[in-house]
């Protein structure tokens, strides 16, 4: 479960990124953000993952305080969670395989069993037979979802999607997020996802929450469903 | 740390692939080091020589006392115990003028045996110093004392030569360390530039849960294999460029007054020097280079 509760954060800037904020997100629920430009999504996704500390209030990921964690703790922290990006973040030397293998590399795991976890993400991904491409040869879609697949290797509890269709047509959009779907069925993951994407937003409906200027303006989960 | 061994071939393994991925970077930053650590050897091998050199002519500085044929024994030794008390001097010998007589011969031939009945020189004292800065002073305090006839030392340009060999010594060392320092900085620049496009790699590594220090040692190892190579080429200069112009010189310079210090086993160490330096230099460099893109703190 995640919870935040009375979050405030705002930069050296003087920009104040999220003004109280409280939210409380069920296990494996899918959840959209979405937002304008500056409304404090990506502040929140920082938040989530531990790259920036809160002001004030508290933030709970299945218990842990993430606001409180130690820098030294970080890492572990970041390896419940799987982040996908609308840039996909692939490293462009490396093949499909070895883009996924190296989440699992980094927590030390044995190469046997990388194997073995790596060909079970890219059958869940449907990337089977392109194991052995570089990323540059692969479509944008295809792209992406190497990077759900890496993200998704260590079984996080939690996945954060920052704008995963922002670069797709929305053919491609339809894919990933029937993907995403997908995997919050099956490994019951906990899914946010950040868009911009009203299209998508109103069709496959899901609980949706509003941010303008740091406040939640609307959570469709108190007072229903409304349409952007 | 478990971990850290258990990851250790895995992370050789990354390092080397990174150096042969990114060859053109690596070269660079391997020219960097060899370039340094050039000039680093040849101003080492300079102070080191001059070093030598003054050691050579600081062996040669001796006040030698003649003494008058009338002294007896007794006040022989009163006189080097008086001498023996001053500040600056370490040890005073006697020889005879008999003995006197007997290297002159050796060291000049034959022509000197004719003196061996009615030997013209003096006993004398041989008095050594602590400082050869003190020449002068010491031995005009002896010039005055009983039963001395004459003192004789190198004069004053001697002191000059050796006074400025000293400066130049001390501040080759020092050019010596301000080279090391700046060959650091030129290489960190040089690694900084390498590892910028490697920024986006750092980052995914982080994001991805990757500790600090596992994402920095391959960059390090990086940073250590480049300095190994770098130091490859000064190595090579130092241990036959040096003996080639060693032999070449005779193993003096100008006059063989100056005795240059041999190549062996001198260079091997100042070799080796440059190894090590090298590769903490590369490794240090890579280091601070990939710790910009880290965070240590919340």
């Amino acid at each position: 479960m995640i919870e935040l509760i009375n979050v405030d954060k705002s930069y050296p800037n003087g920009v104040h990124a999220l003004n109280q904020v409280s939210l409380k997100i069920e296990d494996g629920e899918f959840v959209y953000v979405i937002g304008a430009t500056g409304s404090g999504k990506s502040t929140m996704i920082k938040l989530l993952n531990g790259e920036e500390v809160p002001d004030s209030g508290k933030i709970l990921v299945n218990g842990c305080d993430v606001g409180a964690l130690k820098h030294r703790k970080v890492p572990q922290y970041r390896r419940q969670i799987g982040c996908i990006f609308q840039d996909y973040r692939l490293l462009p030397r490396l093949t499909v395989y070895e883009n996924i293998a190296f989440a699992l590399e980094v927590v030390g795991m044995p190469k046997k069993q990388i194997r073995k976890r790596v060909r079970e993400v890219l059958d869940l991904v449907d990337l089977q037979e392109k194991a052995k491409s570089y990323p540059d040869e692969l479509s944008g879609g295809q792209q992406q979802r190497v990077t759900i697949g890496r993200a998704i290797a260590n079984n996080p509890k939690l996945l954060i999607a920052d704008e995963p269709t922002g670069n797709l047509d929305p053919e491609k959009s339809f894919e990933i997020i029937e993907l995403l779907e997908k995997i919050n069925r099956s490994i019951n993951a906990t899914i946010i996802m950040v868009t911009h994407d009203s299209v998508l937003v109103e069709k496959y409906k899901k609980r949706t929450i509003v941010l303008d200027n740091g406040y939640i303006v609307h959570d469709s989960s108190q007072g229903g469903y409304k349409s952007i | 740390m478990l971990l850290f061994i258990k990851c250790l071939p895995r992370m050789f393994k990354m390092a080397g692939q990174d150096v042969r991925r990114h060859f053109s970077l690596t070269f660079s930053s391997v020219l960097s080091i060899a370039i340094a650590l050039f000039i680093a050897m040849i101003m080492g091998l300079f102070a080191l020589n001059i070093s030598h050199i003054t050691k050579g002519l600081e062996e040669e500085f001796i006040i030698q006392v003649s003494l008058k044929p009338s002294i007896n024994e007794e006040e022989v030794n009163d006189l080097m115990k008086s001498i023996e008390s001053m500040k600056d001097v370490s040890s005073v010998t006697f020889s005879s003028k008999e003995e006197e007589l007997d290297q002159l011969i050796e060291e000049n031939g034959d022509v000197f045996s004719q003196y061996k009945d009615s030997n013209p020189l003096y006993d004398v004292l041989i008095v050594n110093l602590k400082e050869n800065h003190s020449l002068d002073s010491v031995s005009k305090k002896i010039k005055k004392m009983d039963n001395v006839v004459k003192v004789n030392y190198g004069g004053t340009l001697i002191t000059t030569l050796i006074s400025l060999m000293s400066i130049i010594r001390k501040w080759g060392y020092i050019f010596v360390l301000i080279m090391a320092i700046l060959s650091i900085y030129l290489i960190r620049t040089t690694i900084k530039l390498a590892i910028q496009t490697r920024k986006d790699e750092i980052m995914i590594m982080r994001n991805v849960g990757a500790m600090n220090w596992y994402i920095t040692f391959p960059f390090m190892l990086e940073g250590m294999i480049s300095g190994f190579f770098g130091s490859l080429l000064p190595m090579g200069i130092c241990i036959f460029g040096y003996g080639f112009l060693y032999d070449r010189f005779d193993g003096v310079f100008m006059s063989s007054m100056f005795k240059l210090m041999p190549p062996f086993p001198n260079t091997i160490y100042v070799a080796l020097l440059l190894m090590v330096t090298g590769l903490i230099v590369g490794m240090i460099g890579s280091g601070m280079a990939a710790r910009k893109y880290l965070r240590w703190t919340r």
